[in-house]
């Protein structure tokens, strides 16, 4: 039964991502870290295992050719959504390098690719098809630590110094040795104040009984717990047990009790724009997008809200690593990244691109000083990366929220 | 001699005819459930690698029928409605069909289908914004104030449309009322006008010429209608998470978190196997009751 639907699901699922990435922001008012990632991923590294080897064990050198996996809408193109058009940044990209590039925006979902792609085929020891995937930090913590990636090439990456700072520091690979991040974004609250009849200012506000019913939650474990976590007073990012369990016995009761209506994905746009909810866990830049004259709000909560990033891996074996490095450097460049961030309007990772978006000028420099591109350091303090989780731990928990999330 | 190879050839014949059929079903049937039947007793070490081990592992079946009894019964139970539901607007019309329609017959059946052009979850999505708290249907019942009555009987809960597992049953039977018709109207379209001539002649009823002569003879029809409906909205999930609420998941929508969110295979393809099992005892039983020598006609 789910191999007929299955295709028009992840059809849905790509519409639906596409629709997220197109909306975010432009106006908007509120912050989130683009230069200052979050403290959360500053957190404890402590592990000193580096690997400096890895890049001479088995794969190709090759640099003529480069495929990448990428989730939609997540690079510049044209408007008939022509990747290669004149003057887009894989265009550019060929034409400086001579590398003929394979885009592909076939990355629905972390989990998806996880059990659909990469357990199969690098699992077996098998070489993927793509040189470059792009999964979000938790999932490449975690295809890290199966030592299922390469080293990246950092001879061929002298830009990589333009990372910014606090990526250098992830417990999971101090240095960034193995992983580029490619943008950013902040998990916070939303409301219809017709339907609210005011502010929201508490993630515990989606707990009130006044809006029994009327609140959706995100199916992503780390958003819907973490955000939870911030209410109760415990550290999202220390990943602690007992917390995560006290917020997911919250977010059970109050799923009996029938104040939390469902669990969603993006659909919960659709919801929020039909007014069939009054308050719910959204995504940043998707508000931002939303027809102004609803009057749709949002906001990081007061304790806190959750950063995340999605990041550049290499798979092992990838037989076109030095055309991956070599792409790499070349969005790495403050201008390329611009040029990127003008289109996506996410929080990049690489340093100077508000910068180079200010020298721009007209539309360019407004998004420079976007709160929700560039936020400011108060915002940036709120912020939090989910922890890092043991295997067992992750599918123990991933297990328990599924049961709640029905 | 040319007797000989004649029969022979016609012992072969029948053997030749079912060859396609049955190399169909050992490729795209047996072979997978067999698969799907070592990934059921097997354990996975570790979930992140693809390896399997066959430990002749029946928890798996145990373990799934205990997790996810509550979905397994609401799959079942929201299907049987949609099902009910199903023959209840279709029996009807496809009554009207085939024998009121005269020469606008084709021109009806065409109107039926259209919708089905139409992606599955476009029409779903659609009855998000139909069902909405802003939305027409809810819109009509409030100007007219019917709200609370239809939340006393059960069309609403709270006043609302959406998000409730009334939604969820009403997007089965719309998704799925097509596959009733039609097979209600091809039994009905057969039946030989000169029968309920016959009947009349014999002084009988309308209506006992329908319950006596048209029911029996449609009866396959229906029987087709109800496997067509009631399997695949028993396995269908995007209803129930689109239209329904946190409480209102089927048993589709947890095989594939099994599968895709938390890595556990086995566990996944042991709840395909008992879900499956179930739907085939259950026809079996439906096609004993139904009486299958009306179905072989």
């Amino acid at each position: 039964m789910t191999e007929r639907i299955d295709p028009e699901l992840a059809a849905a699922i790509e519409m639906a991502r596409r629709l997220s990435r197109r909306r975010f922001l432009t106006r908007a008012g509120l912050g989130a870290g683009a230069l200052a990632m979050a403290p959360g991923l500053l957190t404890a590294c402590g592990s000193d295992d580096k690997q400096p080897s890895g890049s001479d064990s088995s794969g190709g050198k090759g640099d003529k050719k480069l495929s990448i996996s990428n989730w939609t809408a997540y690079i510049d193109q044209d408007d008939n959504g022509n990747f290669n058009a004149a003057g887009t940044t894989i265009a550019d990209f060929q034409e400086q390098t001579g590398i003929a590039v394979t885009y592909k925006e076939d990355f629905n979902d972390n989990d998806e690719y996880f059990n659909k792609t990469l357990s199969p085929i690098l699992g077996k020891g098998k070489t993927l098809a793509a040189d470059i995937f792009i999964p979000t930090y938790w999932m490449a913590a975690r295809v890290v630590g199966l030592d299922w990636v390469e080293e990246l090439l950092l001879d061929e990456i002298p830009n990589h110094k333009n990372l910014e700072d606090n990526y250098l520091d992830l417990a999971w690979n101090p240095g960034a040795t193995k992983h580029m991040p490619w943008q950013g974004g902040a998990t916070g609250i939303a409301w219809n104040p017709k339907k609210t009849g005011g502010d929201l200012k508490s993630i515990n506000d989606l707990y009130d009984p006044k809006y029994k019913g009327q609140v959706t939650f995100l199916t992503e474990l780390r958003d819907t717990v973490g955000l939870t976590m911030f209410g109760e007073g415990t550290d999202p990012s220390s990943a602690n047990l007992d917390d995560i369990n006290a917020a997911a016995d919250k977010i059970e009761k109050a799923t009996k009790d029938g104040q939390i209506l469902k669990f969603t994905g993006n659909e919960y746009l659709r919801s929020l724009e039909n007014g069939d909810i009054a308050a719910c866990i959204a995504w940043s830049g998707d508000i931002a997008q939303l027809n102004p004259e609803l009057g749709i709000k949002f906001a990081i909560p007061e304790e806190g809200g959750m950063q995340w990033f999605d990041t550049m891996l290499v798979p092992k074996g990838a037989a076109n690593q030095v055309a991956a490095a070599r792409w790499m450097n070349f969005v790495y460049d403050p201008e390329n990244a611009a040029r990127i961030s003008e289109y996506v309007q996410f929080m990049s990772p690489v340093k100077g691109v508000k910068e180079a978006l200010l020298a721009k000028g007209g539309d360019a420099a407004a998004l420079a000083e976007n709160p929700l591109i560039f936020p400011d350091e108060q915002t940036t303090a709120r912020l939090k990366v989910f922890g890092e989780l043991s295997q067992d731990d992750e599918i123990a928990v991933q297990s328990r929220f599924n049961d709640i999330t029905g | 001699m040319a007797g000989e190879s004649s029969l022979r050839k016609g012992r072969k014949a029948p053997y030749a005819l079912i060859g396609p059929g049955m190399l169909w079903l050992i490729l795209f049937f047996l072979v997978p459930m067999w698969t799907l039947l070592r990934i059921a007793l097997s354990e996975k070490p570790n979930a992140f690698l693809p390896d399997y081990e066959l430990t002749w592992r029946w928890a798996n079946f145990s373990d799934a029928i205990s997790r996810f009894q509550p979905e397994l019964i609401r799959s079942f139970t929201y299907a049987g409605v949609a099902t009910i539901l199903c023959i209840l607007i279709g029996y009807p019309l496809a009554y009207f069909v085939a024998f009121k329609a005269g020469r606008f017959r084709a021109l009806l059946l065409g109107l039926i289908m259209v919708p089905f052009f139409t992606s599955f979850l476009i029409r779903t999505i659609a009855w998000q914004t139909i069902l909405g708290q802003d939305g027409p249907a809810l819109g009509v019942l409030k100007a007219l104030s019917l709200v609370s009555v239809t939340d006393a009987i059960g069309l609403t809960s709270n006043g609302a449309f959406l998000n409730t597992p009334q939604a969820v049953i009403g997007g089965l039977t719309y998704n799925f009322v097509a596959f009733m018709i039609l097979p209600i109207y091809v039994s009905l379209e057969k039946i030989d006008p000169r029968l309920m001539e016959a009947a009349r002649d014999l002084y009988s009823t309308p209506a006992a010429a329908f319950r006596k002569v048209v029911l029996p003879l449609s009866l396959p029809g229906v029987f087709a209608g109800t496997l067509l409906t009631f399997i695949p909205a028993a396995g269908d999930y995007i209803n129930a998470e689109l239209l329904g609420n946190v409480k209102t998941g089927m048993i589709g929508s947890q095989i594939s978190k099994l599968f895709l969110k938390e890595s556990n295979y086995p566990e996944a393809a042991a709840l395909s196997f008992i879900f499956m099992a179930i739907i085939t005892v259950g026809v079996l039983v439906y096609a004993k009751i139904l009486g299958t020598e009306e179905l072989s006609a």
